[in-house]
């Protein structure tokens, strides 16, 4: 054997280690971690609309201790809507372990819920957490230790008695206080149930078409404790009443102020382009973000934002009904979202699935976004033969290779194929280890926790943002965050609302690739319009206050 | 909304009503110059010879009756009919044939698919034999397993080299797979073979509308744009060429055209697709 050849077969072993795309390994902890909890959401099979849409889960740092924890709101039945088993609250004690609190917690809130939106509305440093409910919704102000106390009424909030679905706060008229939207579904009364429809030849769940939409809410915090509703003057009312099921906040247009989007189901979404001085006007359809490539209205259930290209512009990423694909809308220099999907491969694999919530993140640490949708049909009698799709389904992981998404298909993960009713999900790093890690729930199955088992490495960097300056919010709602890392910018963004009837956490986390390149630094613009650099260590999470001091956590 | 209404198939027009023989050498679009060289993946492979067809049973007097029910669009009275030759007869590749063909019109793909795979398999001769793999191939796109549905496209073109539809099939799959040559040269084919007799207009028109949408894929909204226009012109009861154009022209700073575009487009939904009711959810 000569040197030449040893040197060209170690080349050739580096170039298959370097061209295998990191795995991404994940593994379902549900039992070790503590979480016992089946969501409650009518009967199975289900019958009318309102068993169909599951609740959601709210990701809160309730105790300021640097992990998250996590409140579900859960449902009810048709037989009691008012009174169901009521919201379960889990403190992350560490190690991926999770205690049930909420006997202690002081929220006994038993109505029919499903969306969270969670936010430091009163600016005192602790999150707090609102309910989106079928019926008046619920605030609940956090008072630490892991108590909270139900201040709806002194809030001047739950004075509607809607079908609240998702929910979001940010700051929407610049004044450093948390507003929030609530996005509306349809009228529909348990007590009067509504008679089927029908859907290839079957008798199947009637709606939401043919039932009447509900508008939307915009409140606007009054900095002292007390919001004020200004869904009408604010212009969000404008368009006619849709099927609001989910809603994200975050500046779209490029002019520092955030705007809405709202993903409406069996409609047009709506894009309420902040104005100023809390107006609003709707420019969906005129930036391309209300329908797909063929002007269709989709049945958006999900919403992801990232930035697919890499151009520092918040793309969206909207998940939709079966026999239809999830849409990739990547934003334009001249503020249009052209529909990409086809270019990055997320349509064909989608067609089949009904998907709901949904994120963009790094997976496997290798400095691009992957894809995260969890899927279920909304009919129990859904089944590839008779809909192409069946009632059960499994997730959609899509693991970022070149330009284009790729389904992972791994047998030895069996978290990958199986099949539920899920709806909700929410992502961040809950063990502390850097990589970001999911919780899922479904209809009237167990919630699921999944770890991220990429391997311990110092390929990762978590930040979060402390606003001192202006405390009312304080952890950055409506930031931008970019990070420059070996010759890679990448662009985050810190959002109101989230996958679907859940919430993004006030952090955000980068992958930097196998052999992170030095210097790291980060460029927060705040929601203020205001940028600070800072340098960042792989391998931390790190918190950057105002005026560029980051500090290793 | 359900992508499944993006494409039709035209089977009824391209082989039953017309015949693509028809319209053969009538197309006036020509691929464009810098896509010149053919992708081995909108060619059929090699394909092993195939042994020769087995004569067709006695056909079955009810089949011509499932044929007629299936030209008429009563998809569910031909299944009904075709359950009984097929009771009767259960080694008829031609019923199996129009019970695929009448399964999938109901869009409902994965019962279709074997149907129709098995209609293929028996190796008979029939008088649609070789329209089995251009309906395969969309049950398979519509199912997501593209490269099935390569694969019964190209065999289709093939056996049948003026099949359009097939051609337009292994467009949309390059689109799928972001193969933008691969899709111009396919769609452009598809063009080609489609031509310009008015009877024609609604498939000349989609396949153009997917070239435009190919533009778009190559930033060339002025190219779409024009391809869109004269989808819309072609067949303006194409109401998702109308939500195109309605998007190019609002990504053009042409706010008024896109609304005109988007009330036409709701307009001709209403007027051609069911009416909004509990029936027609989702």
């Amino acid at each position: 054997m000569t040197i030449a050849s040893i040197v060209v077969g170690l080349g050739a072993v580096l170039l298959a280690i370097a061209s295998e795309p990191p795995a991404i390994q994940m593994r379902d902890v549900t039992a070790a971690s503590g979480i016992d909890f089946t969501t409650t959401s009518g009967a199975t099979p289900s019958s009318q609309i309102l068993e169909v849409k599951g609740g959601g889960i709210a990701i809160i740092d309730m105790d300021r201790d640097g992990d998250f924890d996590l409140f579900f709101p859960n449902g009810s039945t048709l037989a009691a809507p008012t009174r169901g088993p009521g919201g379960r609250l889990y403190e992350n004690i560490g190690g991926m372990k999770f205690r049930d609190v909420t006997a202690a917690s002081g929220i006994d809130h038993h109505a029919w819920s499903f969306g969270c939106a969670v936010g430091d509305y009163d600016a005192d440093g602790r999150d707090d957490m609102y309910i989106a409910c079928a019926g008046a919704d619920r605030l609940f102000r956090n008072l630490g230790g892991g108590r909270f106390v139900d201040v709806t009424a002194t809030a001047g909030l739950g004075n509607e008695t809607m079908w609240g679905t998702s929910a979001a706060f940010a700051d929407l008229d610049g004044d450093h206080d948390l507003d929030l939207y609530v996005a509306n579904y349809v009228e529909c009364d348990p007590a009067k149930p509504i008679p089927p429809a029908h859907f290839r030849g079957f008798e199947v769940i009637n709606g939401p078409r043919g039932l009447p939409a509900q508008p939307d809410l915009l409140y606007e915090n009054l900095g002292n404790g007390t919001f004020v509703d200004r869904s009408e003057s604010s212009g969000i009312r404008a368009p006619a009443a849709s099927f609001g099921l989910n809603v994200v906040i975050l500046d779209l247009t490029g002019d520092g102020r955030p705007d809405i989007y709202v993903g409406n189901d069996s409609r047009c979404n709506f894009l309420f382009e902040n104005l100023g001085g809390m107006r609003f006007r709707d420019i969906a359809a005129k930036t391309g973000s209300a329908t797909n490539l063929d002007g269709a209205e989709q049945a958006t259930m999900g919403i992801a934002v990232g930035d697919v290209n890499g151009d520092g512009r918040p793309d969206l990423f909207t998940t939709n009904f079966s026999d239809d694909t999830n849409t990739l809308f990547v934003a334009t220099p001249n503020g249009f979202f052209d529909d990409r999907t086809a270019q990055y491969g997320i349509g064909v694999p989608s067609r089949s699935l009904c998907g709901w919530a949904t994120a963009l993140i790094d997976l496997d640490h290798d400095a691009d976004e992957d894809l995260f949708v969890v899927n279920g049909h909304v009919y129990p009698q859904a089944t590839l033969a008779t809909m192409n799709s069946q009632y059960m389904q499994p997730l959609l992981v899509m693991s970022r290779q070149g330009d284009r998404f790729v389904p992972v298909k791994d047998d030895s993960q069996p978290w990958l194929k199986s099949v539920q009713r899920d709806r909700s999900a929410v992502f961040a790093d809950l063990d502390g280890d850097g990589d970001q890690d999911a919780v899922v729930s479904g209809l009237n199955q167990p919630v699921r926790v999944l770890e991220n088992t990429h391997p311990p490495s110092n390929d990762w960097i978590v930040i979060e943002l402390d606003d001192r300056d202006h405390a009312a919010n304080r952890y950055g709602v409506g930031a931008r965050i970019t990070l420059k890392s070996g010759g890679i910018t990448q662009t985050r963004w810190i959002v109101g609302g989230g996958p679907f009837q859940s919430n993004q956490p006030a952090q955000v986390h980068f992958g930097l690739g196998a052999r992170p390149i030095a210097p790291h630094e980060v460029t927060v613009r705040w929601p203020d319009g205001v940028e600070t650099t800072s340098a960042v260590t792989p391998g931390t999470k790190q918190v950057i206050g105002r005026g560029a001091t980051a500090a290793a956590k | 909304m359900h992508l499944s209404m993006r494409i039709q198939t035209s089977w009824l027009t391209a082989s039953f009503v017309c015949g693509n023989s028809l319209l053969q050498g009538c197309g006036g679009y020509s691929a464009p110059a810098e896509v010149e060289a053919v992708s081995e993946q909108l060619t059929a492979p090699p394909p092993p010879p195939p042994p020769p067809p087995l004569a067709e049973p006695a056909n079955h007097q009810n089949l011509s009756v499932a044929a007629k029910l299936l030209r008429s669009g009563q998809f569910i009275d031909a299944q009904i009919v075709l359950q009984s030759i097929l009771a009767e007869q259960p080694d008829c590749a031609r019923g199996e044939f129009l019970m695929g063909v009448a399964v999938m019109k109901q869009k409902r793909y994965a019962q279709a698919r074997p149907i129709l795979e098995s209609s293929l398999a028996r190796n008979q001769d029939f008088a649609e034999r070789k329209q089995v793999d251009h309906f395969l191939g969309w049950s398979c796109y519509y199912l997501g397993d593209l490269e099935a549905a390569k694969r019964h496209f190209q065999s289709h073109v093939g056996a049948n080299p003026t099949a359009d539809d097939s051609y337009f099939g292994l467009g949309v799959i390059a689109i799928d797979e972001d193969r933008v040559g691969d899709a111009e040269i396919a769609l452009g084919r598809a063009i080609e073979l489609i031509g310009e007799h008015p009877v024609r207009s609604r498939d000349r028109a989609k396949a153009l509308a997917r070239l435009g949408d190919v533009a778009i894929r190559k930033d060339k909204r002025e190219e779409a744009l024009a391809l869109y226009e004269e989808a819309a012109q072609l067949w303006p009861e194409h109401y998702e060429v109308w939500g195109k154009l309605a998007r190019v022209y609002d990504a053009s700073g042409r706010s008024a055209d896109g609304e005109t575009a988007r009330a036409k487009q709701q307009e001709v939904m209403q007027r051609t697709t069911r009416p909004e009711s509990p029936e027609s959810v989702p």
